[in-house]
């Protein structure tokens, strides 16, 4: 079951935070198809969040087509997100935290390594 | 709020100066009765117990005033628990009358204990005891209670308001004592020629006299003789006048005035009450709290447009690409209130009952009477009976309004 | 709408005019002395309006700034005073808040601390089963982490009951996912009524070369220049933008304190 957690302070709206959430989960292999996301309830009474704030994260899934409520039931996953099986995740994690490695050992605090990644997902370097 | 509640309500919050004043009323009545029988028939000593007595009668309408009337409300505004005791579903109106009830039946009965015994001065069938008398202290009592209420919602502090009510309830007290009581009735005269003195029957409360001219009418008495050292006879030289007159009033009549100022305390205390339950329904500063409630439901489809009027102008700003202004929100503000005033044909139910729903409830359910039937039972066997009519009578305004709107 | 607020002007107070939908949380944030408690009496009928209207759809219970409550009675009775007081009453509710804050029934109310204070007026107010719950800066005397879960419950109650809540706070930090619905009010007035989450992706920051001029359009919430660079808050919608100029969102606490620099 995924716990969400709301960063009060950050200026992403909270059900984006949400929604972002369970992306990553989905993303990372720990929401399958047809598992079920915690209720409205739980999650307000967890993560002391408004019931509005869920809901509308939801929404939001749901029309993204990741998600589907079932009358009664609660929301269920639909579709999983991320191309690559779990097996196919593990060399390039290892490979990744190798390279960070080698990063830090240059001299690269995290800030820099975040830029760097940025600019070379968006295609920037020159 | 039914009678058990506001007992309850009273003992829990009271219960202290309850029992303290109860304390002193009946250690009172204990002295003044054992001093009588310690007596048997007026002597020039007094018994000390009697003497403290007879304090007590003269100063139980302040102590009640001062103690139980004067904290009633000031305690609440100085603490800020109004807002509990005001926030609930018994309206503050309720709220106020069901503790004077209690607390002025409760006062009449201890005023009528204080009054019981002859007191030191031997007998209470003499004019100079007319206030050890249960009649007369149970009036004083009511109207030191109703005195202090008035006098604590106005000055909403506890201290200030026990102050007030000890000078406010002694004045008028004094007032009636010196100017009013001896008038209740036109007094009787006797008059006297020169050779005699106006002689009063036994036992009446003699008042001022002076002497009376050919008719028998009172004259005014001459300029140079006022100061002359024997007046009378400057005024028989004078032949300003045929001889004197004194006025007075019959012990027969002592119960009857008794009974007068009894009644002219509750009429008293009525109208002070009147004015305070007058305030605190218009909220000096503190609007009786669920009491705008009942207008719940006509808000709704009204509102609806005018909703409908933020959302449009919301989505202005989000689509970016119009120049608002961020003091906007003011500015959108400002038309808000035109959907409440135009009656929409389609949602019109109750448009007239929407735009000044607060004065609709206040002045109907409960006109001003109410203080005084709480009182006017009192000299008559059974207080408790009465005062309740009223009370189920104004609940049918109140439960029907909350069906309205439920 | 459960809250109407028409025009009201009460002391400092000025034309204040806002609609809550039930079942929402509403934050009302503002500097102390800015008309937040005299806006809240008004809406719980604790004050008249000296003009404008105020109405609340069904049932309002208010926990007023020093939670006053009465000091001689026990926890106890304050239960049994909520109970003989209202015709509707849910003792359970109480109960249960008084049991999960674990706050002893048989204290006085004067030997309470006062976050416990807080919690038996919180517990009289939720008993009174209210459509409309009003606290004022309901979280001023609790710990940290007391506030959360305080924060917590009442949206529990806020879910399970369709209560409407409005609370006011000035700490800003608190309400991000707790409240959808901000009210901002500076001097008495109502300087911004939005959902919280449109104002934040309404509002960007813009950064880049110095400039006279916005480098896109939109109304502009503040403007900071410095020596080579400026930075305009600006509520346009998202609306990106080209070099040299960077944009990203703000959070809460950046839009309240840019829009009272503004009306300052």
């Amino acid at each position: 079951m995924v716990e969400f957690h709301v960063d009060r302070g950050s200026g992403y709206p909270p059900y984006l935070q949400i929604g972002q959430q369970v992306r990553e989960a989905l993303r990372l292999g720990w929401l399958q198809p047809g598992d079920r996301l915690p209720t409205v309830r739980d999650v307000v009474a967890t993560s002391g969040v408004n019931a509005n704030t869920v809901l509308k994260a939801y929404r939001e899934l749901e029309l993204a087509g990741l998600v589907e409520a079932r009358q009664g039931s609660g929301t269920f996953v639909k579709a999983s997100l991320g191309s690559a099986a779990p097996e196919d995740l593990d060399p390039l994690r290892e490979g990744l935290a190798k390279w960070v490695a080698e990063a830090r050992s240059a001299g690269l605090e995290d800030e820099d390594i975040y830029a760097l990644v940025r600019e070379v997902l968006s295609g920037g370097a020159q | 709020m039914n009678l058990e509640t506001t007992i309850w309500l009273t003992w829990r919050q009271h219960r202290w100066s309850v029992l303290g004043v109860a304390a002193i009323a009946l250690a009172a009545a204990f002295a003044l009765i054992t001093a009588e029988v310690d007596q048997g028939f007026v002597r020039d000593s007094m018994p000390i117990t009697g003497f403290y007595g007879l304090i007590v009668q003269l100063g139980f309408g302040a102590l009640i005033g001062m103690f139980w009337g004067a904290p009633l409300l000031a305690r609440e505004l100085e603490d800020r628990t109004y807002f509990v005791a005001w926030g609930q579903d018994v309206t503050p109106v309720e709220w106020l009358r069901g503790k004077v009830l209690v607390l002025g039946v409760l006062a009449a009965l201890l005023g009528a204990v204080v009054g019981a015994g002859d007191g030191y001065v031997g007998s209470s069938s003499s004019w100079s005891s007319f206030e050890a008398d249960p009649l007369v202290q149970a009036g004083y009592a009511v109207l030191g209670l109703a005195v202090g209420v008035l006098v604590g919602l106005l000055t909403r502090h506890v201290v200030t308001a026990i102050a007030g009510t000890l000078v406010f309830f002694t004045l008028v007290r004094v007032l009636l004592a010196m100017s009013v009581r001896d008038y209740y009735f036109p007094p009787e005269r006797v008059i006297a020629r020169w050779e005699n003195t106006p002689v009063v029957p036994e036992r009446s409360l003699e008042l001022p006299g002076g002497f009376v001219g050919q008719d028998l009418e009172p004259v005014p008495s001459r300029g140079d003789c006022v100061s002359a050292i024997n007046e009378s006879s400057c005024m028989r030289r004078a032949n300003a006048a045929i001889g004197t007159y004194v006025d007075y009033q019959p012990i027969e009549r002592l119960t009857a005035f008794r009974i007068i100022e009894f009644v002219l305390c509750l009429l008293l205390a009525a109208v002070v009450l009147w004015v305070a339950f007058r305030l605190l329904r218009n909220g000096g500063a503190w609007k009786p709290s669920r009491s705008h409630r009942r207008i719940g439901v006509p808000v709704a489809p009204v509102s609806g447009v005018a909703a409908g009027a933020v959302t449009d102008s919301a989505a202005e700003p989000a689509a970016g690409a119009v120049a608002v202004l961020v003091a906007e929100p003011e500015a959108e503000l400002g038309p808000e209130p035109e959907p409440d005033a135009e009656p929409e044909p389609g949602l019109d139910p109750e448009p007239d009952a929407e735009p000044e729903p607060e004065p609709e409830p206040d002045p109907d359910p409960e006109p001003e009477p109410e203080p005084e039937p709480e009182f006017e039972p009192e000299p008559h066997p059974q207080p408790e009976p009465e005062p309740e009519a009223p009370d189920t009578a104004h609940k049918a305004p109140d439960t029907a309004a909350d069906k309205a709107d439920g | 709408m459960s809250v109407v607020a028409a025009d009201v002007s009460k002391w400092a107070v000025r034309n204040v005019s806002f609609e809550l939908p039930p079942g929402s949380v509403t934050a009302m944030v503002g500097a102390n002395g800015s008309g937040k408690s005299t806006l809240l009496n008004v809406l719980a009928g604790h004050l008249p309006p000296s003009s404008g209207h105020a109405s609340i759809a069904g049932r309002v219970a208010y926990v007023p700034q020093h939670k006053p409550m009465y000091r001689s009675f026990k926890v106890a009775d304050v239960l049994q005073f909520g109970r003989r007081m209202n015709e509707v009453w849910d003792e359970r509710r109480a109960d249960e808040w008084l049991t999960r804050f674990k706050v002893p029934r048989r204290l006085q109310v004067e030997d309470l601390s006062g976050g416990q204070r807080t919690h038996v007026t919180l517990a009289l107010a939720l008993g009174s089963r209210p459509d409309v719950l009003l606290l004022d800066e309901p979280l001023a005397e609790l710990d940290p982490l007391a506030r959360h879960k305080v924060m917590r419950e009442l949206l529990t109650e806020v879910n399970d009951n369709g209560m409407t809540l409005v609370f006011s706070t000035h700490v800003v930090a608190e309400i991000g996912g707790v409240a959808d619905r901000l009210l901002l009010l500076s001097n008495g007035r109502l300087l911004v009524d939005g959902d919280t989450d449109e104002l934040l992706e309404q509002h960007v920051l813009y950064t880049g070369p110095h400039a006279s001029k916005s480098p896109v359009e939109g109304p502009v919430v503040l403007a900071k220049h410095g020596r080579s660079q400026s930075s305009y808050l600006v509520r346009s919608g998202g609306v990106r933008v080209d070099e040299p100029w960077t944009a990203r969102y703000v959070t809460l606490e950046e839009l309240v304190v840019a829009h009272l620099e503004r009306a300052a």
